[in-house]
């Protein structure tokens, strides 16, 4: 429940951001100890996403498309360049499906 | 008369499980989504000086690389499945026998429940009171979780898989912890749960992996409280000699209750293998240590498998990926008459499908498609008058026709994982006493005392305790014994030596007690029956008289048992200072608790004098008694309502004086109880017209329960009563000379 609010807060304000008309921008999801925070996040393209491994082990975010390979504990992943439209999924190679995201990447 | 005895049939029968109903446990269905999901709540924070199970793991698996030429990463994901997993589905199992057992109306007592278990059981009581080893990586919960559970708690940062696939750990190794998809918060209530879980879905099932029985303290780093281990004090396939299998599931049982007798009489270090798909002989068995697999496998012997057996193992070694003559069984013959090459997994000698079935077969016991193993069950207590209908008769678990066809059936998806266990379980050598803490000390720099040792252990031992071995074409007898002490004598007899030629002997020259070799769950038409060579039934065919067997109720050795001749296989000496008790049944020497080096050699320096000093044996006080009046379990108030007749019968069939043997009860197959009822029926009237029960039962109840004791005996399955009888082989040695081969077998 709790979880959902703050998914939808974040795609709530991500909305309202992008609708604004900004340059692209950098945005960071969070990797937790079995989770990424926010796990839907929607991005225009042109964007690009860094993950930040706020947890004490190691993970990644994979997606078919892009994988930012291993982030150690306290550091960021490389960022993620996002042009075509589309939804992305993507997960942590460590800790499989279980840790799981999703990005929704719209035209601008 | 008849449907009470039935009806007593269905009583005796359901008392391991407790329950009447027929009923079915609860299963998702595969691929079902979790209605409610919710976060695991970790612990405090990794320390950085804190050894992790990555860590332990990364270590062992670049060690085996390097020591023993494995590939690492093989290592490394076979360690994975030996510690986490668990055969996909067996967590629907247990969570079964939860709702099966943990209902209100279940007076037998009797909690199938590890939730229970790991949260009633402080963590600094688990190893002393239950042999259970406490998972390094987790922290005990300082307040109970959003459901109200106080579990341990994983230490965040050491979560290092996929927690779907192989859980969360329950602060237990081996037993992990699964996001229930049928949970539903609506639902739920801790404190119901824990007191009548029946019908009720709790947030996490408990899976078991096989680490659960096979890890064990380092015998070279004990930790320095058992409690409390780190990864460094622990190792993975030596066996968990600790381990109160019995007592973890019957603990919280009345101690007058047969089951709480039962439970708790099994030996340390022990696994009853044969308690759900029952064998009717309460026959626990030793957890083996796994120590140089390599050098068993050179030792492996050709048995004969059935054709349909020959297609069964082609079949899964293509989908494991093996080739056709893998080490771990080669297959060969001809097509007509196919055979394996084979190790002897099991105490039994009855695992002797090669390496990739005995590792698969293993999952099934821990409850991998338990719904179909059910039905091979003799006593299936979801559908008992099935049993009873078919008078306990047991099932194949059929590989060949149908729990294969599937491609991602449990069992399919377990045997693609097995050739990477096989190579992790390759990768443990021995424990050398020389290097373990203080473990010079115990050792004597003598070399004329060593001598003398080895050519005792060559006389008397190696013949059957060595995989290595003379030429076999010198056959005289004079020069064997010669060419055997030349052998032993010579500096690298211990090296690459698995101290056990591997192979089956008959009780009938070993001498040990036969309850265990005497099981029938490996021979066609039981449960393993399709796992076992053809080797393996064709040598239990011949049927033979043993005699001179104890009888408890007489004090003589009296008793004669007709049976199929049956066998164990030598079981490896490697690192035996560690692994004492010993026997199948780790019945032989003192068992300690004590995982320490002193602990240890304590109990190897007590279970090697008892081995070649028969006399100081336990004998007739090795048999499982009971330890206070016990009584059946006033198990089914409802059940007696509806049979009234069955209050005036006054059937304390099992109110037994202190120090009566467990097994008078506990290996009978449930189909005798009509029987029992009769002999007691006819112990009370003692002659008398049987009308007249009623009004001679309350004074001559005495009379009945000595004649049913009687009858017990008369139809017990394996009626050998002292556990740790037999395999005197060096009794008649010099005690110099048993001191000698005690002080060499200390370097093994
Ligand atoms: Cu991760």
């Amino acid at each position: 429940m709790k979880l959902s609010k703050v998914v939808n807060a974040a795609i709530f304000l991500s909305f309202i951001f992008f609708t604004t008309g900004a340059q692209a921008k950098q945005i960071e999801v969070q990797m937790k100890s079995i989770s990424y925070s926010p796990k839907l996040i929607a991005i225009h393209s042109g964007d690009s996403v860094v993950w930040k491994n706020v947890s004490y082990s190691e993970h990644s975010a994979s997606g078919e498309t892009f994988d930012t390979s291993s982030v150690e504990p306290k550091h960021k992943s490389k960022a993620i360049l996002f042009e075509k439209p589309g939804t992305y999924t993507y997960h942590c190679k460590v800790h499989g499906t279980t840790m799981n995201g999703t990005i929704k990447v719209e035209s601008k | 008369m008849k449907y009470r005895f039935m009806a007593l049939i269905l009583l005796f029968s359901t008392l391991a499980y407790a329950e009447l109903k027929d009923k079915k446990g609860p299963e998702p269905k595969p691929g079902a989504q979790a209605a409610f999901d919710f976060d695991y709540e970790f612990g405090r924070p990794i320390r950085p000086d804190e050894e992790t199970y990555n860590q332990y793991r990364k270590a062992h698996a670049e060690h085996a690389e390097k020591q023993m030429g494995l590939s690492a990463a093989a290592v490394g994901d076979g360690m994975d499945t030996w510690h986490w997993w668990v055969g996909v589905d067996n967590p629907g199992f247990w969570q079964d026998l939860v709702n099966l057992t943990g209902g209100k109306e279940n007076a037998t007592g009797l909690r199938l429940d590890f939730l229970r278990v790991v949260m009633s059981v402080p963590r600094a009581e688990r190893f002393k009171r239950l042999g259970l080893i406490n998972d390094p990586d987790t922290v005990e919960a300082d307040k109970p979780d959003q459901f109200g559970l106080k579990i341990d708690r994983m230490k965040d940062g050491a979560l290092q898989w996929d927690p779907e696939k192989f859980g969360y750990s329950s602060g237990v190794i081996g037993l992990q912890l699964f996001k229930n998809k049928d949970f539903d918060p609506k639902k739920w209530n801790a404190e119901t749960y824990l007191n009548d879980a029946k019908g009720m879905q709790p947030p996490y099932k408990i899976g078991m992996s096989c680490v659960f029985c096979h890890i064990g303290m380092n015998p070279l780093n004990p930790p320095d409280n058992p409690a409390d281990p780190k990864w460094e004090n622990l190792t993975s396939t030596i066996g968990n000699q600790y381990l109160r299998e019995g007592l973890t599931f019957g603990e919280t049982i009345e101690h007058q209750s047969i089951i709480y007798q039962y439970m708790a009489t099994q030996e340390p270090g022990t696994s009853e293998t044969s308690r759900f798909p029952t064998d009717s002989i309460n026959n626990p068995t030793n957890i083996n240590s796994i120590f140089r697999l390599r050098d068993r496998l050179k030792v492996a012997h050709v048995e004969k498998i059935t054709p349909a057996q020959a297609t069964l193992i082609k079949s899964m070694y293509k989908n494991a990926g093996l080739e056709l003559d893998n080490i771990g069984g080669a297959l060969g013959g001809t097509e007509k008459e196919p055979t394996l090459k084979v190790p002897h997994i099991l105490t039994d000698g009855s695992d002797s499908m090669g390496i990739l079935m005995a590792s698969v077969r293993v999952y099934v016991n821990e409850g991998l498609m338990h719904k179909e193993w059910y039905d091979s069950w003799p006593v299936n207590p979801w559908k008992m008058t099935k049993s009873v209908l078919r008078g306990f008769k047991p099932a194949e678990f059929d590989i060949i026709e149908k729990w294969r066809k599937d491609p991602n059936s449990p069992w399919m998806q377990t045997e693609r994982r097995m050739p990477n266990m096989a190579t992790f379980l390759m990768s443990y050598d021995g424990f050398p006493l020389a290097d373990a803490k203080n473990g010079k000390s115990y050792l004597k720099n003598n070399p004329k005392l060593l001598n003398r040792g080895k050519i005792a252990f060559a006389e008397n031992c190696a013949s059957c305790h060595s995989s290595k071995s003379p030429d076999s074409t010198i056959t005289d007898p004079v020069l064997r014994k010669k060419a055997w002490k030349e052998l032993v004598l010579s500096d690298d007899f211990l090296d690459h030596n698995y101290l056990s030629d591997d192979q089956r002997h008959a009780y009938s020259e070993i001498g040990t007690n036969i309850q265990r070799s005497e099981g029938t769950n490996a021979m066609r038409g039981s449960t393993w029956g399709q796992m076992s060579s053809q080797t393996y039934k064709d040598q239990r065919k011949e049927q033979i008289t043993v005699k001179n067997l104890y009888n408890p109720l007489t004090g003589t050795y009296d008793l004669e048992w007709k049976g199929p001749n049956a066998y164990y296989r030598t079981p490896t000496l490697v690192s035996i200072w560690a692994t004492a008790p010993y026997f199948h049944n780790n019945s032989l020497g003192l068992y300690n608790g004590d995982p320490s080096v002193k602990g240890r050699m304590d109990a190897f320096e007590d279970g090697m004098t008892k081995l070649l000093t028969p006399n100081k044996r336990l004998g007739v006080r090795s048999i499982k008694v009971t330890s206070t009046v016990t009584t059946l379990p006033d198990a089914f108030p409802g059940f007696k309502a509806k049979h009234p007749y069955f209050d005036e019968m006054k059937l304390k069939l099992l109110e037994f004086p202190v120090g009566t043997p467990v097994n008078l009860m506990m290996s009978l197959n449930p189909k005798h109880f009509p029987s029992l009822i009769a002999a007691y029926v006819k112990g009370v009237v003692a002659g008398r017209p049987e009308k007249e029960f009623p009004g001679l039962v309350d004074r001559r109840r005495k009379a009945g329960i000595e004649a049913v004791k009687k009858k017990m005996l008369e139809l017990n399955t394996v009626p050998d009563f002292i556990e740790d009888r037999g395999h005197t082989f060096g009794s008649d040695l010099s005690d110099e000379d048993k001191l000698a081969l005690i002080e060499y077998m200390k370097r093994f």
